[in-house]
């Protein structure tokens, strides 16, 4: 049995486990997947061979002496605004080119301690706003792979990882999910490590994890973040999903046909599936979340940008200098809403085990943009757990993704939820690299 | 820029702008207007619902949902 790209995290930690591969024999499969896309992809910022094989060795000399660790092996990349010591963290910002990251950010280092191998960093927006990464989406090179979290959504369909990191503050996880075709998980606010991540929003900032199917980002996220991971818990018989039509309604027609079709396939496998709305109308959590996302943004960035003028991009420039002229009441006014949101928002779950919306408006939006951000943004104002799953394709023959938000600190639920659906509505293949932008058939 | 709704979004605005051309110059200013423009709308709409807050107990908005639901 020999490795190969795009093999899962069970395949991978069995075969290493058994004692079927190395790790080191891992960590070239995927290198070397890497080396043959990566110059047209361009998900990976930054990889250090020499730390990788490094790192492998010293993980296959763990296995020689006895250890079994839970993700022994696992090549991980992780989104450039993350720190891993010994490589920079650029953040898509030329000044930080040379800013080596002298110890891990605590997510790589739980990571690292249960086995996973960091094979590298990958693309980001700068600072993970607006400004769109070099990288391309690996359905067709013309589209964009949306952001901020561009590199490690492109890099789990490319077969390059079967795991990333992302991060979200408006809707960086879920929309790069979407657009490039994998399953993207934004846990509860909160329950990930941001020690050793850069800032963007605090009150807004999580990160995520990105895997090519439910089971890998389940058994990952369990172990991040449960002391003594089980088994997920049992998804309910009939599940009670409030599909949010007016989302729908603000859809281009192929995503909503698809979500409609997604809908119908859930409620025939037994789930009951009501047309709702949020308690609280789309236009007041979007605004909310503008206004937060602009002070925090501006609070963060103001005094570098003033030290680095000409280094930052358009967009990111110009939503700190907007930012910064927010008068103190406004802010206050739309973290006391945001607060008020929360508590309404979790009365809605009384009723349903999950909400149900199409991830992004669209298909792959054209390179230059990045993509709709609004649907992605009720569950990170309101920190809700939310999990993007690529159920279908558009009229463009791109990947669309389906949205599933739950309850606040009920991630698992919806994880096992997630594991339910998709033996309801598989999921779409990888991409076609050889032949970029044909799906395989 | 749409209509001032009776919470101060022109007078934000107004305010907004004029700190801007001072900071950043006119012509920077021109480039912000379309974000400051945006941001107005979305502390104007904040507003509106801080008020209606302020008018119902905590967590039970008599405001109506505008989606009509």
């Amino acid at each position: 049995m020999k490795p190969f790209a795009g093999m899962s995290v069970s395949e991978i930690t069995r075969g290493v486990h058994g004692g079927h591969f190395r790790v080191t024999e891992v960590a070239d499969v995927h290198l070397k997947q890497i080396a043959r896309y990566d110059e047209a992809l361009r998900a990976f910022a930054t990889i250090d061979r020499n730390l990788v094989h490094a790192e492998a060795a010293w993980l296959d000399a763990q296995y020689d002496a006895g250890a079994r660790l839970p993700l022994h092996g696992v090549p991980i990349g992780v989104k450039d605004i993350i720190d891993v010591a010994g490589l920079p963290t650029i953040a898509g910002f030329e000044p930080y080119r040379d800013k080596i990251a002298h110890r891990d950010a605590e997510i790589v280092s739980r990571l690292r301690s249960l086995g996973a191998l960091v094979l590298g960093k990958t693309h980001t927006t700068q600072f993970a706003v607006g400004d769109p990464a070099p990288t391309r989406n690996p359905w067709d090179p013309q589209r964009s792979p949306a952001g901020s979290s561009a590199g490690s959504g492109a890099a789990v369909p490319a077969g390059m990882v079967p795991v990333a990191l992302g991060s979200q503050t408006a809707g960086s996880m879920l929309r790069p999910a979407a657009f490039n075709g994998c399953v993207g998980f934004k846990p509860t606010y909160g329950w990930m490590p941001m020690d050793g991540v850069l800032p963007l929003c605090w009150s807004l900032d999580h990160l995520g994890i990105y895997a090519a199917n439910v089971d890998d980002l389940a058994c990952v996220f369990q172990l991040l973040t449960t002391p003594q991971p089980t088994s997920l818990p049992t998804a309910p018989t009939m599940p009670r999903i409030g599909l949010l039509s007016e989302f729908l309604e603000m859809s281009e027609p192929d995503v909503a046909t698809h979500l409609r079709a997604v809908a119908t396939r859930l409620a025939r496998r037994g789930a009951s599936v009501v047309q709702v709305n949020l308690p609280i109308p789309f236009d007041d959590i979007f605004a909310v979340h503008q206004v937060i996302f602009a002070a925090e943004m501006a609070s963060v960035h103001n005094a570098n940008l003033t030290r680095y003028p000409g280094d930052y991009g358009p967009r990111i420039r110009t939503g700190v200098e907007a930012g910064a002229l927010l008068p103190g009441t406004s802010v206050l006014h739309a973290q006391r809403l945001q607060r008020e949101f929360i508590s309404r928002i979790d009365d809605a779950f009384a009723s349903f085990d999950a909400l149900l919306l199409p991830t992004v408006s669209s298909e792959a939006c054209e390179r230059s943009e990045t993509g709709d951000r609004r649907f992605q943004i009720p569950a990170t104002l309101l920190g809700l757990p939310a999990i993007s799953l690529p159920t279908g394709f558009g009229d463009r023959n791109l990947p669309l993704g389906t949205q599933l938000i739950g309850r606040a600190g009920h991630d698992r639920e919806l994880l096992a939820l997630s594991a339910w659906v998709v033996e309801a509505v598989p999921l779409i293949d990888r991409p076609d690299l050889d032949g970029w932008g044909s799906p395989r058939a | 820029m749409k209509q001032d709704q009776g919470t101060g979004t022109e007078e934000v605005r107004r305010r907004l702008f004029v700190d801007a051309t001072e900071l950043y110059g006119d012509d920077r200013a021109r480039e912000l207007a379309e974000q400051i423009d945006h941001l107005a709308q979305m502390m104007s709409t904040v507003a509106r619902q801080t008020l209606d807050m302020r008018r119902a107990p905590l967590g039970k908005s008599t405001r109506p949902n505008r989606s009509g639901r």
